[in-house]
């Protein structure tokens, strides 16, 4: 398994991202003041539940925040550019020949009229990609190759809705990857699929990163396929990040109360099953409701375990967002 | 086909024999197209048990549940609820037994009216249910407690709860009438991680207090192995398998079996379990072999054992390995499953490395 720990320079660079939805006259902050660092070969899990932003980060780092939304960041540094800084037809380059999108509904990506094949090669030509007919053709059945579709020239000349759910997301992440991107954000990918397709695409996309050292942002709210291909995870809550560390780390020493509580929250698969499940009470809050102070306050067991102590009402955790594994809770020494 | 668990039939909720269901489907102009959604299937239901159906898209698990309310009649063979005939049931027959049998739904926010307060909901069920007015407001309030809801909502509408909310309101609606059996299609699936394990804590504990019999429809291992004591495994229309919890979560005899549990993603980092069985996908697009095992292309155990003929010349009938034990399965070399299982895992383990 390949990490980026070794390299210094990060793939990708995010301080202090804001996105804001304004909507008649309320101003709404999806995702609040988010740093972090996406090195090379690596998969970085972005957890979290409806509401917590996590999408929007998505978008945000491919500049594809719908009209409504501002976005705000001291730096979105991708290689060595600001992201929001590119001019459209350079920003145009980097997505899709940099940065590549893959998002759970691949159906709703395609042109319905006409052939899968036809579309990748758009995608190549588009992106200024040099060569006859056949060349494209013979670069897009390499790709449906990679991702293991099993009759790549036929596969070419089919409709989107000829191919089955499975087929359907490996074109999607065909397109995403023929012009070999270095970043992919995949944006729960495998939610639509069934298990047993969802195991082969998680397996592909964890061959894509360690064949090719691509690195990719793997957006979920599902924790087992966190564990199952990420190498860190980020954990988000209420448009913020709570927890950062290596996937081993977070699932083995939960520093947030929500990490732990998510975590416990999750149903085994195998053994006895417990006679009452802990669930975390409440629901996940929505940006025009988030309390003050730490935002998971009002559902959290350690705040009424302690007490209810007055810092979780009044100010927000701080952090130091330097070292490996970091929580933004007051009490992390009291987990 | 035939069961020889008769014992299971004795005040068995529900009797399933022999049922196929077909979807005809015309598109103009092509020929119209016959989809097997049901072929063959047999079962029954204990009172007080949680019984899980668990397949992939396709699988005709869905068509099951919603037969089991009457909202689907079957092509051919019987559905029986208390020894009758769900579709030749008399009138009077058939109002029991919609009190009886209720059923929830995967997606909350299309299960309930947007127009119509959950009041309004609730005092359906009650007065189907024969609850005097007099006593209705008492009994509204307990359903609101009941499912973890304050009675101060009452008078709200739908829009103005959450996912979990409204599936609660949904499951008390359910209850309003005074049901015996609860079919639940994919109740939690559409639910944030945090607030599904309050709702199945929530059907746990009425199952408990209600005696309830709770069909839970799923594509979900881990909310099988929380909540079933006995599961269904559905395949291409057909049932694979049928065991207790543990006979299918630990040690399924069926290959397909085997290949959905392995497939479930694990949560232990770093040691992401080896998936050698694993391999494409559900055909729905051709109908299932008339006499053929529905499995066969796609199975490992078939590869392993030298693709016997018999599995594609044969349907396996589902039945029982040892006489004592009531689990069935349909596959024809089901007592080798085990043994080559650990081989494949071996072998897996070795190239992995």
């Amino acid at each position: 398994m390949s990490t980026a720990a070794g390299s210094d320079a990060p793939l990708l660079h995010v301080e202090e991202l804001c996105v804001e939805f304004t909507i008649g006259s309320h101003r709404l902050r999806a995702v609040d003041d988010v740093s972090f660092d996406i090195g090379r070969g690596e998969i970085v899990g972005l957890v979290g539940e409806s509401a917590s932003g996590k999408s929007t980060l998505g978008l945000a780092i491919m500049r594809m925040v719908p009209g409504a939304g501002r976005v705000s960041a001291k730096s979105m540094k991708f290689v060595d550019q600001e992201l929001y800084d590119l001019t459209a037809a350079e920003l145009r380059h980097v997505r899709g020949n940099d940065l590549a999108l893959i998002v759970q509904d691949a159906l709703a990506t395609m042109n319905p009229v006409i052939t899968v094949g036809e579309q990748i090669t758009q995608v190549m030509r588009d992106h200024g990609e040099k060569g006859g007919r056949s060349e494209l053709r013979r670069r897009a059945v390499h790709t449906f190759r990679e991702v293991r579709l099993s009759e790549p020239e036929e596969t070419l000349g089919k409709f989107p809705h000829e191919l089955s759910g499975g087929m359907q997301q490996r074109v999607a992440i065909a397109q995403g990857l023929v012009l070999g991107p270095l970043l992919i954000i995949a944006d729960e990918p495998t939610t639509a699929l069934d298990v047993t397709v969802q195991a082969q695409i998680l397996a592909l996309l964890r061959g894509i990163v360690d064949d090719r050292g691509t690195s990719i942002i793997f957006i979920t709210h599902d924790l087992a396929t966190v564990a199952e291909i990420c190498d860190r995870v980020l954990v988000m809550y209420a448009g913020r990040i709570v927890e950062a560390g290596a996937v081993g780390d977070v699932f083995a020493d939960p520093m947030h109360p929500y990490t732990r509580a998510l975590l416990a929250s999750l149903l085994p698969l195998d053994g006895e099953p417990p006679d009452v499940l802990t669930a975390i009470p409440g629901q996940p809050p929505q940006p025009d409701e988030w309390p003050t102070g730490c935002r998971f306050r009002p559902r959290c067991p350690l705040y009424q375990a302690l007490g209810e102590p007055e810092a979780c009402r009044t100010t927000d955790p701080l952090v130091d967002e330097t070292v490996p594994h970091w929580a933004a809770c007051h009490f992390v020494d009291e987990r | 086909m035939t069961i020889d668990s008769t014992d299971d039939r004795v005040g068995a909720r529900f009797q399933v024999d022999g049922v196929f269901k077909q979807f005809v489907r015309r598109r103009w102009p092509r020929r119209a197209q016959t989809t097997v959604a049901l072929d063959d299937v047999s079962l029954s239901i204990r009172p007080g048990e949680a019984l899980g159906i668990v397949g992939e898209s396709g699988s005709g698990k869905t068509t099951l549940g919603r037969m089991l309310v009457g909202f689907e009649p079957a092509s051919a063979g019987r559905v029986l609820f208390a020894g009758k005939d769900l579709f030749t049931m008399r009138r009077r027959e058939r109002e029991a037994f919609r009190r009886d049998v209720q059923m929830m739904f995967q997606n909350p926010f299309a299960a309930l009216n947007l127009f119509r307060t959950v009041r309004d909901s609730l005092t359906d069920g009650l007065r189907a249910r024969g609850v005097p007015k007099a006593a209705r407001q008492a009994e509204l309030e307990r359903l609101m407690e009941q499912t973890g809801l304050s009675p101060k909502m009452l008078d709200r509408y739908p829009h103005e709860f959450s996912g979990g909310q409204r599936q609660r309101i949904v499951l008390a609606r359910s209850l309003s009438v005074g049901p015996k059996v609860l079919i639940a299609d994919e109740p939690v699936s559409a639910l944030d991680v945090s607030i599904q394990a309050q709702v199945l804590n929530l059907l746990n504990s009425l199952r408990r207090e209600l005696d309830l019999t709770i069909v839970m429809i799923t594509h979900d291992l881990r909310v099988v192995n929380f909540f079933c004591d006995r599961v269904v495994v559905m395949y291409r229309g057909r049932i694979v398998e049928v065991g207790t919890r543990r006979q299918i979560m630990m040690h399924a005899q069926h290959p397909y079996t085997r290949m959905l549990v392995s497939a479930a993603p694990h949560d232990k980092p770093g040691d992401a379990p080896l998936r050698p069985w694993v391999r494409s996908e559900i055909d729905t697009d051709s109908p299932p072999p008339a006499s053929a095992c529905n499995f066969a292309n796609r199975c490992w155990l078939r590869t392993e054992l030298g693709n016997p003929e018999m599995c594609v010349t044969q349907r396996p009938d589902l039945r029982r390995l040892e006489v004592d034990d009531p689990r069935t399965v349909a596959c024809h070399f089901a007592h080798r499953t085990e043994e080559f299982a650990q081989r494949e895992q071996e072998a897996g383990e070795h190239g992995h490395h």
